[in-house]
């Protein structure tokens, strides 16, 4: 019997800290075909060993003590100085021999795998070296011909074929195994394609015992199906699953997940498949079969906007969906046509309006760049970015454009390709690319296609690279700022030229740029700047609705959070002399305009100049995970600016005789006790005996947690020091 | 700062009629606007949310 190694493909992608890295990236579901295919080997009495980069690259970001970390375990064993992770991965590999090792792979980090190949056919000359998955399939003869450490690559869907050419590899015949292609002498030989898997249920549950960290991970990738009959000219999976529309039966995904969760403790699932919802009526008889086992899970999936309605979002909702991912790809109704998505973009909002009012989060996916992409389409893509955002329930996201192998718009363009190093993410795992891998990506076009750029007509690469960073990072740092900003000036990519007119003329003041190795954008200096920009040139220069944008800056502005702390010395009597201080877990603003009314004038694209003025005080304050945005009354934001920490419940009581407080029957000091006794139900104060101090300043971290949340962006307080 | 929940002593009787209760109560009354919510990642996307707040300048100085 065969000893056998499988090699995931590593696909998971690089954060800046090791722990958004881990906890990003938890639910990671990339080994699912790998797992698969141990199950079927499993079947056949072989005992696969599994090799799973993800896992690797996880541990490897970890250990990486060149980078800041915020909660870094202490005393783990750094990586030695400048270690790839290539070498780290070297260094991992099994040290026994294998008679056949299975490398996955997909498009990013295709180089890598291919490095592993020639590592492994050193080490372990003697072994079969077999390649799988998208990316190999679909430059499967120039993989061949330029890398003499691959043997054979197995072409789309691998359940058949891959078992089928074990049993016969010890034979000639092996070289009659459809869906091969492999080199014979000096030539590499197609054979002609498998078929695919008609009946998915035959097919195993996928080895999840082989995946160590299953039952950290919370939720689980499942295969519900393969197979898009759409051809949309930028989209690889037509080649790998054929445009042939296939489902699991609903009893088998529902016994499946049954299984998982009895086993692993998993509550949420990720319906995997690139297109659902093609077919309504089997929607509905999964729904339904759910509703009907009594089963509770959560599920997410992917749809298209013209292949979902209201009343099937409703019933998935209630069959426990709570995400689906839906590919915009572009705002230009124009590009739509041009790309083939040929999606109606009023409908698709309708779509997205459905799914946030039934609590569906939905993903949306835009990509920037296309060759025939103009200004105006540009702007329309990032309108729809933004737009986006009013919703609670909502996350744009949107790469450049990498021309994969295979794909129409490869194959329309590939003799005009050009290296720019301007990589889409689709197309790079972490912050340093690796020498090593940019010089086989020069020199292979052909196999490495999704690195290199399709020129774009009218628009600069570089110029569209860093639109995207901007409205990507305006939805990390900020929560409603961008909307506001769009919504007032109706042309962001005009406010985009003059921000970068801005910063161009800023520079000449001293500002610093350097940002280290990692994108501008991504760091508090691009927060920072571009309230700096509202302030000093968006609302003098641009500004229709100045009220209601400077509110909403200073909302979004960050908190500088004190790192010292609080001596209080607790009263639990509300009397003269106690102090009241407010809680300094809250963010407290003031604001001109009524903030109630500026958020719905938000989410209702309404006239943002018809929101009331007022004074406002705003508190963000944390529950659980979340952050509870309240409006105060002007009385109660007064009451509250007066416990300060060193006003006694006295003296707050004096000082509030002296203002007007619309309560001319009530006598101040009644109204005070009232007011204070409310803000203490509400958590918002406490009360210490004596006045408050603060402890001397304590050796800080120099790194503050990130936000959790992208489009429900929580204010990321400063700590006092920070830059 | 987290702390120990305790129960503050209110005066139970301001000597307040119930029209001055219920108007004092308008005049402090919070209104919650939204709750945000942390993220959920619930797709296949490839995304990266890169979010640095980095003090050092360049990577030699990272500590």
């Amino acid at each position: 019997m065969k000893s056998i190694c499988l090699v995931t493909a590593l696909t998971v992608s690089d954060f800046i800290d090791p722990d958004l890295t881990a906890g990003a990236n938890s639910n990671t579901g990339a080994q699912l075909g790998v797992l698969t295919l141990a199950a079927l080997l499993r079947r056949e009495n072989y005992d696969p060993f599994i090799v799973n980069l993800d896992d690797l690259f996880l541990e490897f970001v970890r250990l990486d003590t060149t980078r800041p970390s915020i909660n870094r375990d202490a005393g783990v064993a750094p990586l030695q100085p400048s270690e790839s992770f290539y070498s780290f991965v070297v260094r991992h590999l099994p040290a026994q021999s294998f008679d056949v090792v299975g490398l996955s792979s997909i498009c990013g980090s295709y180089p890598l795998t291919l490095r592993l190949a020639q590592e492994i056919r050193r080490t372990n000359p003697q072994a079969k070296i077999i390649l799988g998955g998208p990316q190999a399939s679909v430059v499967d003869v120039a993989t061949l011909n330029a890398f003499p450490c691959v043997d054979i690559i197995v072409r789309g869907e691998a359940d058949d074929t891959f078992p089928s050419l074990l049993r016969l590899l010890e034979t000639e015949a092996w070289q009659t195994v459809l869906g091969i292609t492999f080199r014979r002498d000096d030539h590499v030989i197609r054979n002609p394609n498998a078929p695919v898997v008609e009946n998915l249920d035959r097919l195993p549950l996928p080895a999840f015992d082989l995946d160590l960290r299953l039952k950290d991970r919370g939720g689980v990738h499942l295969e519900i199906g393969r197979g898009c009959p759409f051809a949309c000219t930028f989209c690889s999976t037509n080649d790998f699953f054929r445009r042939n529309f296939r489902l699991k039966s609903p009893s088998r995904m529902i016994a499946d997940i049954a299984s998982l969760k009895n086993e692993y403790g998993l509550g949420y699932f990720s319906l995997v498949h690139d297109m659902y919802t093609i077919d309504r009526k089997k929607v509905v008889a999964f729904c339904d079969a759910i509703l009907e086992s009594g089963e509770t899970f959560t599920w997410g999936c992917s749809a298209r906007t013209d292949c979902i309605d209201d009343d099937l979002l409703e019933l998935m909702a209630r069959a426990g969906c709570t995400g689906i991912f839906f590919g915009i790809e572009t705002g230009s109704q124009r590009l739509q046509h041009v790309i083939n998505k040929k999606l109606d973009l009023s409908e698709a909002v309708e779509r997205i309006t459905c799914a946030d009012r039934n609590g569906i989060k939905t993903t949306v996916a835009l990509i920037a760049g296309f060759p025939e992409e103009t200004r105006d389409d540009l702007r329309d893509t990032i309108h729809f970015f933004i737009d986006s955002l009013r919703f609670d329930h909502a996350e744009p996201q949107c790469s450049l454009l990498a021309p994969l192998a295979a794909t129409p718009v490869y194959d329309q363009h590939k003799d005009h390709l050009v290296f720019d190093k301007i990589f889409s993410d689709m197309s790079h795992q972490s912050w340093c690319e690796d020498a090593v891998e940019i010089e086989m990506i020069k020199a292979h076009p052909d196999i490495f296609p999704n690195f290199y750029a399709i020129p774009t007509k009218e628009l600069e690469r570089s110029y569209v690279k860093e639109v995207i960073d901007f409205v990507t990072y305006l939805a990390t740092w900020f929560r409603w700022l961008p909307v506001a900003v769009l919504q007032d000036s109706g042309d962001l990519l005009m406010v985009f030229d003059r921000w970068k007119q801005w910063r161009v003329e800023r520079k000449t003041t001293g500002s610093e740029e350097d940002t280290g190795w990692t994108p501008y954008y991504s760091h508090r200096r691009f927060q920072h700047e571009f309230l700096e920009f509202v302030e000093t040139c968006y609302l003098p220069e641009m500004a229709n609705a100045p009220a209601a944008i400077a509110a909403m800056a200073r909302a979004e502005s960050a908190p500088v959070r004190d790192q010292r702390q609080l001596i209080i010395e607790g009263t639990e009597q509300l009397e003269e002399r106690a102090v009241p201080y407010v809680i300094d877990s809250l963010f407290v603003v003031d604001l001109e305009v009524d903030y109630k009314e500026l958020i719905a004038s938000l989410k209702n694209n309404t006239d943002l100049n018809q929101v009331s003025t007022c004074n406002a005080t705003v508190i963000f304050s944390n529950a659980g995970d979340d952050l509870n945005v309240w409006q105060l009354s002007p009385l109660a934001g007064l009451l509250l600016h007066l416990c300060d920490g060193h006003r006694t419940v006295a003296d707050i009581t004096q000082e509030l005789s002296s203002f007007d407080t619309g309560l001319p029957e009530i006598p101040a000091d009644k109204v005070c006790l009232f007011g204070l006794g409310q803000l203490l139900d509400d958590g918002f104060i406490a009360l210490s005996a004596s006045p408050v101090t603060w402890e001397d300043p304590t050796a800080s971290t120099q790194f503050s947690l990130p936000p959790k949340s992208s489009n429900t962006q929580q204010p990321w307080p400063i700590r006092e020091g920070e830059l | 700062m987290a702390r120990p929940k305790v129960e503050i002593q209110i005066p139970k009787d301001l000597g307040l009629t119930r029209a001055q209760i219920s108007e004092l109560k308008a005049s402090f009354q919070k209104q919650l606007v939204e709750t945000l919510k942390a993220k959920q990642t619930a797709s296949k996307a490839k995304s990266k949310q890169m979010v640095v707040d980095v003090v050092a300048k360049s990577k030699n100085q990272v500590v």
